[in-house]
């Protein structure tokens, strides 16, 4: 009977989130820049929980609530540090991005900077950075899924066909009708994602606090910071590459170039914070109250952080159980059709077209075909279930920070062109993937903070001594005006 | 121009807070302070937001 119901729940969802995604195609325009940026004519609804859903996905979760479980409150602020870089940077960020999309057109993130930095090995570099980089973090949205699948069915629904189901179906609905079924599914499912978040925190309150109320001073070292998991440095290490995530993952920023006016962006900015609030402090205090029930003995121990969550929805009732399974795969999917839109786009645009300009025609169908193979390498390498959500999320914003530099330079110096934009990436990328190897930490600084230093100072020494490219003042000038 | 960089001081401010005061004057104390020093701080730092971008 349960085997029955979480088998149906996932084929309503499915059959609701196909159906979406085939009533997008009436909005879409069979051309290469609406498949992936909608032309900037997406509304506030739209634009907020597309940005929500793809930026929160499994890792919230699942990864987040066996963080805040295992390490306790410091997984509140290693996320809300993302929320504060979040909205700092897309205060000033955003408008420009969308400016410049609107005058000029272009698809992707990494075709901006080619432009900005007047070449097209700047794009070429970013595109093959990206594509290395969010291997890891797509495929633990798949691990997720995966997990909470074997969870919520007592091991029925086996591993790898869970896998299996999540990368096709996000494979589907971002070929359907590119932005438009990913963005119209992204909205099915954020609402998916919060009502459950409320659910699922209002269920184990009500079933394990509901006679004395939960209390904080219970969780002992977990309720504060410095803990045995959270020193300082871990903490800065965490939520550096977190911080600059807005402008360094690649499938959020292009999310900028979709609402309609700039009003629309503001609103959506403010939308996405408030939702985002919402969402990180009811994944956060699960986790939380579901520690202090281990503590008192009424929920059991988990030592693998991200079976936290399965466990829960093994052992809650029927409708909690199915509920949460379809929130994480709503989660995860939402994500990775994001990221395998993006990555396409921009292994079309930056390395096929930048490369064979005779050759637009194919363009479209390169990008199909990059979302078929990204789609095998995210299944394989979560078959493969290399490590922990949040360590293998953080890896990958990790290797995607040294973009940061040449992300706000762009806006704000006129100074350096394809050198310093290339150099900056490879000493950063170089940096960051030895010291992750080697598990080192020069002088005690970990390892995204010399990540960051490292290709600041690249950037800032190679463009003191490099003219930016000709035109740059047109560029700057209609990313920077007022509006 | 001042208005961005008032914008931007407030929100270097709050970044710093989240920092260093569950690190500093919060270490080691049980209870919900931390929690709720993070979450107000973030609701604050979301209104401000929402009326900066209001202007």
């Amino acid at each position: 009977m349960e085997q029955l119901a979480v088998y149906i729940s996932v084929i309503i969802y499915l059959g609701v989130g196909s159906a979406i995604a085939f009533f997008s195609k009436k909005f879409l325009k069979r051309d290469f820049k609406d498949f992936y940026t909608a032309s900037g004519r997406f509304g506030t609804l739209l634009a907020t929980l597309s940005y929500a859903a793809t930026t929160y996905s499994a890792f919230m979760f699942i990864g987040l609530v066996g963080l805040a479980y295992t390490t306790g409150v410091g997984a509140l602020g290693f996320e809300l540090i993302y929320f504060v870089g979040t909205l700092l940077l897309l205060y000033f960020i955003a408008p420009r991005y969308w400016r410049i999309h609107r005058r000029y057109g272009y698809v992707s993130p990494a075709e901006v900077l080619s432009a900005r930095y007047g070449s097209r090995a700047v794009g070429a570099s970013v595109t093959l950075l990206a594509l290395v980089s969010l291997i890891p973090y797509a495929s633990s949205q798949v691990i997720g899924v995966a997990m909470a699948a074997e969870g919520a069915s007592g091991g029925t629904i086996p591993y790898v066909t869970a896998v299996v189901i999540a990368v096709a179906v996000a494979l589907l609905w971002s070929m359907i009708a590119g932005m438009w079924s990913v963005g119209w599914t992204d909205v099915f499912q954020g609402m998916i994602m919060l009502l459950t978040g409320f659910l699922m925190v209002f269920w184990v309150y009500s079933w394990g606090y509901s006679a004395r109320g939960f209390d904080f001073a219970s969780l002992g070292p977990l309720s504060y910071v410095p803990n045995q998991y959270w020193s300082f440095s871990t903490f800065l290490n965490m939520t550096i590459p977190w911080f600059f995530f807005a402008i360094t993952n690649p499938q959020v920023v292009q999310r900028l170039f979709s609402p309609k006016d700039h009003k629309t962006l503001r609103s959506m900015i403010v939308w996405f914070g408030a939702y985002g609030l919402l969402f990180t402090l009811l994944v956060t205090l699960l986790g939380l109250m579901l520690r202090g029930l281990t503590i008192e003995g009424s929920f059991p121990m988990v030592t693998y952080r991200d079976s936290v969550t399965p466990t829960l929805l093994g052992m809650a009732p029927l409708w909690i159980g199915v509920l949460g399974l379809v929130a994480v795969l709503a989660a995860s999917v939402s994500t990775i059709d994001g990221i395998l839109l993006t990555l396409s786009s921009m292994a079309a645009r930056d390395i096929y077209e930048s490369y064979r300009p005779e050759s637009t025609r194919l363009k479209l169908l390169v990008g199909r075909a990059t979302l078929g193979v990204l789609a095998l390498a995210c299944t394989a390498f979560a078959l493969a279930r290399p490590g922990f959500i949040v360590d293998l999320s953080v890896l990958s914003s990790s290797l995607l920070l040294p973009q940061a530099p040449i992300v706000i330079g762009m806006f704000l110096w006129k100074r350096g062109g394809r050198a310093s934009a290339v150099l900056t990436l490879i000493s950063g990328f170089a940096v960051a993937i030895s010291l992750y190897f080697t598990k080192m930490t020069p002088l005690g600084v970990p390892m995204n903070a010399w990540t960051i230093i490292v290709s600041s100072i690249v950037y800032l020494l190679a463009a003191s001594f490099e003219r930016g490219p000709e035109g740059i003042e047109v560029f700057l000038g209609v990313g920077g005006e007022e509006s | 121009m001042i208005e961005k960089k008032a914008f931007l001081l407030f929100s270097l401010i709050v970044v710093i807070l989240m920092y260093l005061i569950p690190y500093l004057v919060l270490s080691g104390v049980d209870g919900p302070f931390t929690f709720i020093f993070w979450t107000g701080l973030s609701i604050v730092y979301l209104i401000f937001v929402a009326i900066s971008m209001r202007r």
